[in-house]
């Protein structure tokens, strides 16, 4: 390749010839943002964000489809470059719509994720949602109780019915947990060495202490009270919030290793120059704001008039106040009124609150207020204390009363008193509750008596707060944090926790030699607010009614200091879950757009306007359309065109209506979609998204896992995503793998076919048992017995299994290879190896494609893209088929042939070249047999054929000459290709043809037939016989028919794993019939079928996504496994079961793989493999193909087939009939097996 | 019994703009007389010949050549012009527009015109061969495909200094050349008929009066390039651009100027009619040439460009109509000939369609460098009376605004550039003192915001912010900032777009800001249209003093805004009225005022 200089950005470059900008400079280091631009696709140049500067134009040039030229000088990061691409991302946000975070977490101080704990609880998964609300609130028990719940306040329900009850979900869950033996606790890292230093210990303390002791530092917190919990504890009633509850929650943080010392008061005991001298290397302040405020009038320190603060905080000190009769609170905030309702629990007669506002500005929660006045206590609006009065002790009370003037800053109005309007009540006590502030005297005294010490250095505001950076809690002393109240003011609890969990990951970042601010900075747009959210987009939105929370009765309340909230039962819980209207964007986590906006500090609502309002397609069974996400990159539409070649989306309209629509505005099911989910991975945005699998869609911060697709023989690459342990959905891997980023509708969404009727716990006879008790009748009598297992087991899986067979005196046979294995063995037959000869690379690479089309495009989606892309290349592609597939379509030569007649046109492809007069001799290996080949195909010429079966003899011939003729001949087939009756002499022709044309082996060519199955050639390789195929036990196969057996009689027991014969059967009465006479029949399954139903022992298995080891693919590639979720593993299950046997496997797939290869040749590969393709004959050691073997000719009588070979996997039955029922169609669900 | 009269023939304009004011009619009619009276005079259809405004319009030649045109002809009149003129050969001089000989009003039309395009439109009957070879028609094919080498023919063009009318003024000599150059057996030429600026009829009329002018410019094009296709992509809107070229591709076909051999040689073209379906994006090339694949009728990025790269991915040369009708004439006057007309970097002459505030509306093919004034005074006759000229807009929706000021600014590629303005193909829209600056770039952009294929973001979502702006401008809602975000946004759609579409989109609002920023300014600060067009803006009162209180403002108003006495000073109701001018129309005293 040529090379040729450019400028990047002022450095002079040599770059290939040919590249783009955006690739030159990606290969520089240099990363230019795109949302149109898909490695796999044309250069779309669209939406302007890869927009480059070229020295010496006046236009942008965008970089994405702009080839480098010797000389080129391109800027990509000057300013105006900036500016270009920050108002292309302007522009698409201004037509862009949706929530990128939902309003409830929008709102949380602490951004809790409150969709994804309520879509854990309505999955039932109690401690999971505690978990999630764990990672940045230590304090579900408490904020679940007293929490303000600005996240309800923004609710969109609000705009229905009123809000979810956020909140009471939370404590529902975390008091689930609490109840619970063993509570949800954090994993602690190994010890860091580093020590911090907390003084306090209130929620923001607590939470910073909780964080940083995950991470592994060593946390101390001192504390001047006697106890923790800060305001919490000292503030907030018992009836609100017991001890008993509050202390357990503490317990779960100061568990984690968090010493806390009581009693130690920065500034009497000790100063945070002492912190620093013991080795703390950064200390938090959460000092809270504990101190009330001051009434101003005379009397106020007569005895039994009382700070709020006070009051309350002697409560907490279990020192309850003596209090009278008659009782008056002064103020109107939450303190107030808990300070009020704690009178009346204490014996006080009487409470009345005086408040200078009217009810409307009470500060106080209304239900509270509310609760307040059910309990009886009075209220006096716009009044002011103006003095008290006794003799040496509290008496009397006056107050004047205030009218409303003008608001004043805080927008509410101000109150001024009417002159002369005094009045007088009879009171035992007063208690002031005007508000908080922090209690900084103890830094301010150390302040003053040593000016060079740290506290002097504090900055304070002038309300006495301190001053603190609102990222990291940084303050004016370097490593000196602080957080809370002490810093907001009096505050709100999840205010404290949010500023805890900054702190900590401050300090933590610091302890990385990190910047301390060094926060992520998010992006996000935002609906309107519910209260003029359109309506008419919550029509639709089923009126619920929000829970009621159960109480204690009133009069049982003020009689005792009991919890007054009794928490929301499970049922209502479940029933509260579903009123959630799951607001936020699916693709949160990973929107290009939402990061370039975040990295480009785009100004949202500059250039708002009109938007192309759309209402989201939810009609597709696996796939969401919402149009007013979509910025028209068109990257789906051709994505779906251009490589996955179905065209099923398209562009609609022109200007600034122009859409991206399903073909001809179908709904998408409709069209030619394949429901590969492309367009799903291809989208930057969330315009295109998979429907979620849960009852909640999150969204989810997936954790990614790289695995190996366990559906079909094609061994693609797979992201198996998941989402608080549970496989949420399967994604390719960007580039990665065989597949190079494509995967099709099974392995995309196959998986769900195991989400239903999942087998979770092992039965024996009908009766639900311990996995003990299940293992031991398996075994009991299973010597002599038959061992079948699924295709898709892993090689690990089916080593296993195979060794429980030989430990039982029994042999191993698979359902799901029936049919397949008299393929295979054509290619043993010729070629001297039951294995394909070609790769998919070798397809790409191709200049001919032969391709029998089992219904390929549809089955084997991948391999169609790879037979597409030879196309695109130039390569020649000749097709057989019974219709015009996909394949056929872009054929250069179509021959419509139906199954049963494809024998004859591969007849009369040999034929033509016999004529022609291929040497076979002069092949590069010997095949031998000739004359038997040519005497048992005499007459089954070209015109001969052509005319018995009615097609052009002009096609065929041209057919034949370009397979013949090719120089890098590529085969393809699957079992499905061919009638079961001729399968085994029809598939003989097919490699016998590729043979003469010099395509059946050697580099860049070959014969790939393609295993239906994940692991189809791996359980071949260990010796699982094809069970119910079609050659019987005397023609191909060559061994005894282990399903004849059981029919027979011969058999009485059986272990079946992972397959159902009954459902697969093309008879189940037949084949349900002949289980029935065995005396032992186990099964292990993930989901229940036909054959479970059968069954003495049932054995709950795992789905092939949390399998663990490998596949060999079709082209004989060994891939890894890799688990993601799941429970108990399958390879655990069987090894318990080889145990029971007496034989002795190794017990990880490591140690397995390992065995494997030193017992059997033909895994020989050290370790565990990653992508090899092994002992493809003839290339990987360089032997010759089996010369010996004679080219035999076709003809085997042909047997019978009792299985439909791809219904014997229940998960992909189940899967397919889901298809089904959702209307998809027909292209997705096809004609299966080789059943005709 | 025959009569001859004074007459050789009687010519009847059918074109499209003819046939919309009624010429088909009054061609019938002639037909009708002819019969009825028995005249023997030859009735002739022709095209378009250039005063729009006139129409329909009708010839009448003597056998010595003498032309009396009549313009604004009805079927009522024909009766009289066949008895008095035709048969008794006396002209009706009342009806008459232009005369051989005699000084009318409508010759300023044509005084300072050169028709070298429109050399026979008006003229020939577009629907026949024989009078297009007659005037020397397919003469400069049969000279190209007999005697000269595609070099040659490049160097001709090259010489002759033609640049593409269609807008963006490249070379054609050069772009032939690549095309030429461009490995590749298989290549194509393509005739970009697919005009769609509002106001602009130059192609249209080019096709309907003489199709086979382009037919053979293409022709020597692809003999030149080296295709052996060629692809007519017309607006399916054209339905008479579309017949005459067919019958011109069928006769042409039948006479061997295109199909196999043509003219007995080795070089054989085929011709294919493409009809658009209005998408005024794919007057782009590649939008066209995806449009003629069947694809979405979409830009691409170039590089490369389609003389490389273009039709099913082959080689293709694109130009628009007018470029090809000039081809013919340079190839048989020679290119010095064409290169004496115009200005040093802008040879020939460029055909403008002149519309809007204007006395003589039509067609008019001018020397490049003809200054504006010239163009819309001399030729166009001016705006209408009272009414002062204060913009032109040139090059359509893409164009800009040149205001009276620069009105001494030649038509030539360079000079109108300066302006901000191009010479884009040819639309030139006058604009007087009604004409709000603020409005008429809203009206542009609209255009051109529907018209965004809808593939690059700053196109599909800018242009329509910048139509919001405006929209909120001009009816009284414009901020701060409005003007500089306009700007802003401009010069991003123009410098962040694939074709031309955008590229240009936001000169109209670009143009008028430079110009007339004081009457955005007016609508945004002062809530005010100086032009009192702006509905939101405006007022209708009823001047006391002048009202006599006759009632038929009253009766005229369709939302009974109007109220009052006979005999008294009527008042309008500011919350019911509409401002739809009917009343100040109705009014015979000029009592409604606009304000």
């Amino acid at each position: 390749m040529a090379l040729v200089n450019i400028a990047l950005n002022g450095t002079d470059v040599q770059v290939e010839s040919g590249m783009t900008i955006l690739d030159a400079a990606r290969a520089n280091g240099i990363s230019i943002p795109t949302l149109c631009h898909d490695e796999q696709l044309e250069p779309f140049a669209s939406c302007w964000v890869c927009a480059v500067k070229l020295e010496g134009m006046k236009r942008y040039v965008p970089s994405c489809g702009t080839k480098v030229a010797e000389g080129m000088k391109v800027w990509t990061d000057t300013e105006d470059v900036r500016a270009v691409r920050r108002m292309a991302l302007e522009l698409l946000l201004s037509n862009h719509r949706g929530d990128c975070v939902a309003p409830c977490q929008e709102a949380c101080p602490a951004s809790v994720d409150v969709q994804g704990y309520i879509a854990l609880i309505a999955q039932g998964r109690y401690r999971d949602a505690t978990k999630l609300v764990k990672q940045v609130n230590p304090f579900p028990l408490s904020i679940g109780r007293v929490c303000t719940r600005p996240c309800e306040g923004e609710c969109r329900r609000n705009a229905v019915d009123g809000p979810v009850c956020i909140d009471f979900l939370k404590r529902f869950a975390a008091d689930w947990d609490i109840t619970n033996p063993n509570p949800y606790s954090p994993p602690v890292a190994p010890p860091t060495g580093h020590k911090v230093a907390a003084v306090g210990a209130g929620p923001a303390s607590l939470t910073a202490a909780y964080y940083l002791a995950q991470a592994g530092h060593d946390v101390t917190i001192f504390e001047a009270l006697p106890d923790g919990g800060g305001m919490l504890r000292y503030g907030i009633p018992e009836y609100r919030l017991p001890k008993k509850t509050l202390g357990e929650e503490i317990g779960l943080i100061t568990g984690l290793g968090v010493k806390v010392e009581y009693g130690k008061r920065l500034g009497c005991d000790f100063t945070l120059k002492d912190l620093f001298d013991q080795g703390y290397e950064a200390v938090f302040l959460g000092l809270g704001a504990m101190a009330s405020r001051k009434m101003r009038c005379p009397g106020e320190d007569l005895e039994g008039v009382w700070a709020g603060t006070d009051f309350l905080g002697r409560m907490g000190l279990n020192d309850p106040p003596p209090v009278g009769k008659h009782v008056a609170i002064i103020g109107g905030g939450n303190t107030a009124i808990d300070a009020a309702r704690t009178s009346l629990r204490l014996g006080a007669e009487k409470v009345t609150i005086v408040y200078r506002r009217s009810r409307k500005e009470m500060p106080a929660w209304d239900v509270e207020v509310d609760a307040a006045e059910e309990e009886g206590v009075e209220m006096h609006f716009l009044a002011a204390p103006t003095k008290i009065e006794g003799d040496g002790k509290c008496e009397r009370l006056e107050f004047i009363r205030m009218e409303l003037g003008e608001p004043d800053e805080s927008g509410r109005r101000r109150p001024v008193p009417i002159e002369g309007s005094e009045s007088v009540i009879e009171v035992d006590n007063v208690i002031a509750a005007i508000g908080q502030l922090p209690n900084l005297d103890c830094i301010q005294q150390t302040a003053e008596k040593d000016p060079d010490s740290l506290e002097a250095k504090l900055e304070l505001t002038h309300w006495g707060t301190i001053i603190a950076d609102e990222k990291s809690g940084l303050t004016s002393v370097p490593l000196v944090f602080a957080g809370g109240d002490v810093v907001n003011g009096a505050a709100t609890a999840i205010e404290a926790i949010a500023a805890g969990g900054r702190a900590a990951a401050a300090i933590d970042r610091v302890f990385h030699g990190e910047a301390v601010d060094g926060v992520p900075s998010y992006f996000n747009i935002q609906e309107e607010r519910w209260d003029s959210f359109p309506v008419e987009e919550l029509e639709d939105v089923v009126r619920k009614e929000r829970q009621e929370m159960p109480e204690l009765p009133v009069a049982e309340r003020i009689t005792s200091l009991d919890e007054v909230e009794l928490g929301l039962t499970e049922e209502q819980a479940l029933e509260e879950v579903k009123r959630c209207l799951e607001c936020g964007c699916a693709e949160g986590f990973t929107c290009q757009l939402r990061e370039y906006a975040a990295e480009y500090d785009v100004t949202l609502g500059r250039l708002g306007g009109d938007v192309v309002s759309d209402p989201p397609d939810r009609r597709h069974p696996f796939i969401r359309i919402e149009p007013e996400k979509c910025i028209m990159c068109g990257r789906c539409i051709r994505i779906c065109s251009d490589v996955q070649g179905a065209s099923a989306l398209g562009f609609f309209r022109r200007g600034f209506v122009a859409q991206m629509k399903p073909a001809l505005c179908q709904p998408l099911a409709m069209t030619d979609c394949e429901s590969c989910g492309q367009c799903v991975e291809a989208c930057p945005t969330a315009a295109l998204t998979a429907r979620p699998v849960a009852v909640k869609p999150g969204p989810w911060d997936l954790e990614s896992t790289i695995s190996t697709c366990g559906f079909c023989g094609t061994g693609c690459t797979v992201d198996l995503c998941t989402a608080a342990g549970d496989l949420v959905s399967i994604a390719p891997a960007p580039g990665e793998g065989i597949n190079e980023g494509n995967l099709c509708v099974r392995g995309r969404f196959g998986f769900r076919g195991a989400l239903s009727d999942r087998i979770t716990a092992p039965r024996v006879n009908g009766a639900e048992a311990t996995w003990d008790e299940a293992l031991d009748a398996a075994t009991a009598t299973l010597q002599g017995g038959a061992v079948f297992g699924s295709p898709r087991l892993t090689n690990e899986e089916a080593y296993t299994l195979a060794a429980v067979a030989s430990a039982v005196g029994g042999e191993v046979g698979s359902f799901g290879l029936a049919g397949e294995g008299v393929v295979f063995s054509a290619l043993e037959r010729v070629l001297g190896h039951a294995s394909s000869t070609a790769t998919y690379e070798d397809v790409r690479g191709a200049d001919t494609v032969f391709v029998i089309d089992s219904d390929i495009a549809e089955e084997q989606t991948v391999a169609a893209i790879s037979i597409r892309k030879a196309a695109q290349r130039g390569a020649s592609v000749v097709v057989i088929a019974d219709r015009e597939t996909r394949l056929a379509s872009l054929a250069d030569v179509w021959i419509p042939a139906t199954r049963d007649q494809v024998g004859s046109v591969l007849a009369a492809m040999v034929n033509h070249g016999l004529e022609d007069g291929v040497d076979a001799s002069a092949l590069p290996y010997g095949v031998t047999g000739l004359p038997e080949l040519t005497a048992s195909i005499t007459g089954l010429t070209v015109d001969a054929v052509a005319s018995k079966l009615g097609m052009p003899e002009r096609d065929l011939r041209r057919a034949a000459e370009l397979v013949l003729g090719a120089d890098r001949l590529v085969t393809l087939a699957s079992a499905p290709a061919f009638a079961p009756e001729t399968a085994c002499g029809d598939a003989h022709l097919a490699v016998s043809l590729a043979a003469l044309a010099g395509g059946a082996v050697g580099e860049g060519r070959g014969v790939l037939f393609l295993r239906t199955r994940a692991n189809g050639q791996g359980l071949s390789d260990l010796g699982f016989e094809p069970a119910g195929g079609v050659c019987g036990p005397t023609c191909c196969e060559g061994s005894g028919d282990l399903w004849a057996a059981i029919e027979s009689g011969g058999v009485t027991a059986a272990l079946i794993v992972g397959e159902d014969p009954v459902g697969g059967a093309r008879d189940p009465e037949r084949v349900a019939a002949a289980l029935r006479k065995l005396t032992h029949l186990v099964v292990m399954d993930a989901v229940e079928t036909a054959t479970t139903a059968l069954a003495h022992v049932v054995l709950p298995m795992e789905p092939p996504s949390a399998a663990e080891g490998s596949y060999t693919n079709s082209e004989h590639r060994v891939q890894t496994v890799a688990a993601a979720g799941g429970g108990r593993p399958n390879l655990e299950t069987l090894a318990d079961l080889a145990g029971r046997v007496g034989a002795t496997v190794p017990a990880t797939a490591p140690e397995i793989y390992g065995a494997l290869s030193a017992s059997r040749g033909t895994l020989g590969m050290p370790g565990l493999p990653d992508g090899s393709v092994w002992s493809v004959p003839g290339r990987a050691e360089g032997r010759p193909l089996n010369g010996d073997a004679a080219l035999e000719p076709p003809g085997c009588a042909g047997g019978e087939l009792v299985f439909d070979p791809r219904w014997t996997d229940a998960i992909e039955a189940a899967f397919s009939r889901m298809v089904e029922e959702q209307g998809l169609k027909d292209h997705v669900v096809r004609r299966v097996g080789v059943s005709a | 019994m025959a009569k001859t009269g004074a007459t050789a023939e009687v010519t009847v304009g059918l074109s499209s703009c003819g046939i919309a004011a009624g010429a088909a009619d009054v061609f019938s009619a002639f037909q009708r007389q002819f019969e009825e009276k028995g005249v023997d005079v030859r009735l002739r259809r022709t095209g378009c010949i250039g005063m729009c405004y006139r129409e329909p319009i009708v010839d009448v030649t003597t056998p010595g050549g003498a032309k009396y045109t009549y313009g604004g002809l009805t079927v009522d009149q024909v009766e009289r012009v066949v008895d008095e003129h035709v048969v008794g050969g006396k002209p009706v001089d009342e009806w008459l527009v232009r005369a051989d000989g005699r000084e009318l009003p409508d010759e300023a039309y044509y005084d300072q015109q050169v028709r070298l395009v429109l050399r026979n439109a008006g003229i020939i009957d577009p629907e026949s061969i024989d009078e297009y070879i007659e005037v020397g028609g397919y003469e400069a094919l049969t000279k190209v495909v007999t005697s000269m080498t595609p070099d040659e023919v490049i160097d001709e063009l090259k010489a002759s200094g033609l640049r593409g009318r269609g807008g963006a003024g490249f070379p054609t000599g050069i772009k032939w050349d690549l095309a030429r150059k461009a490995p590749g057996e298989q290549k194509y030429v393509i005739v970009n008929a697919d005009e769609g600026d509002p106001g602009a009829f130059m192609d249209r009329s080019i096709l309907e009066g003489d199709p086979h002018a382009v037919l053979e410019g293409l022709a020597i094009a692809a003999f030149t390039v080296g295709a052996q296709e060629g692809y007519f992509y017309v607006r399916a809107e054209y339905p008479l651009a579309i017949k005459r070229l067919r019958i011109a591709i069928e006769n042409a076909t039948e006479r061997g100027f295109v199909g196999d051999n043509i003219l007995g040689t080795d070089f054989s073209f085929k011709v294919h009619i493409k009809e658009g379906a209005g998408a005024f994006v794919c007057g782009e090339e590649t939008a066209l040439i995806a449009s003629i694949e069947g694809q979405r009728g979409m830009p691409r990025l170039r590089p490369p460009y389609p003389a490389v790269k273009g039709l099913w991915g082959k080689p293709t040369n694109n130009n628009n109509v007018e470029t090809y009708a000039n081809v013919p004439w340079i190839i048989s006057h020679g290119a010095a000939a064409y290169a004496a007309y115009g200005t040093e970097t802008s040879k020939g002459t460029k055909v403008f369609a002149l519309a809007g505030k204007i006395q003589r509306g039509g067609l008019v093919e001018v020397p490049m460098g003809l200054t504006i004034r010239e163009v819309i005074n001399d030729i166009g006759g001016g705006v209408p009376e009272g009414r002062t000229f204060k913009a032109v807009q040139l090059g359509g929706p893409s164009g800009g605004c040149v205001p009276a000021e620069y009105m001494d600014t030649g038509v030539d590629y360079e000079s109108l550039t300066k302006t901000g303005a191009i010479v884009g193909s040819g639309g030139m829209i006058v604009m007087d003192d009604t004409t709000c600056m603020v409005d008429i770039a809203r009206f542009f952009l609209n255009f051109t915001q529907d018209e965004s294929c809808g593939k690059c973001t700053f196109c599909r979502v800018g242009t329509k912010r910048m139509l919001e702006i405006l929209e909120r401008i001009t009816s009284g809602e414009g901020r701060d900032g409005d003007i500089e975000l306009l700007q802003e946004l401009g010069e991003k759609i123009i410098s962040s777009s694939l074709c031309g579409l955008g590229q240009s989109a936001p000169n109209p609002v670009l143009t008028t800001i430079k110009y007339f920023r004081d009457e955005y300014e007016a609508h945004i600060n002062e809530k005010r249209c100086p032009a009192l067009s702006c509905k939101a803006l405006i007022t209708y009162d009823i001047d006391p003093d002048k009202c006599i209180g006759c009632t038929v403002c009253a009766k005229k108003c369709p939302v009974e805004a109007i109220t009052g006495e006979r005999k008294e000073v009527h008042t309008i109701d500011q919350e019911l009225c509409t401002k739809c001018d009917a009343c100040r129309q109705a009014c015979k005293f000029d009592a409604v005022t606009v304000s």
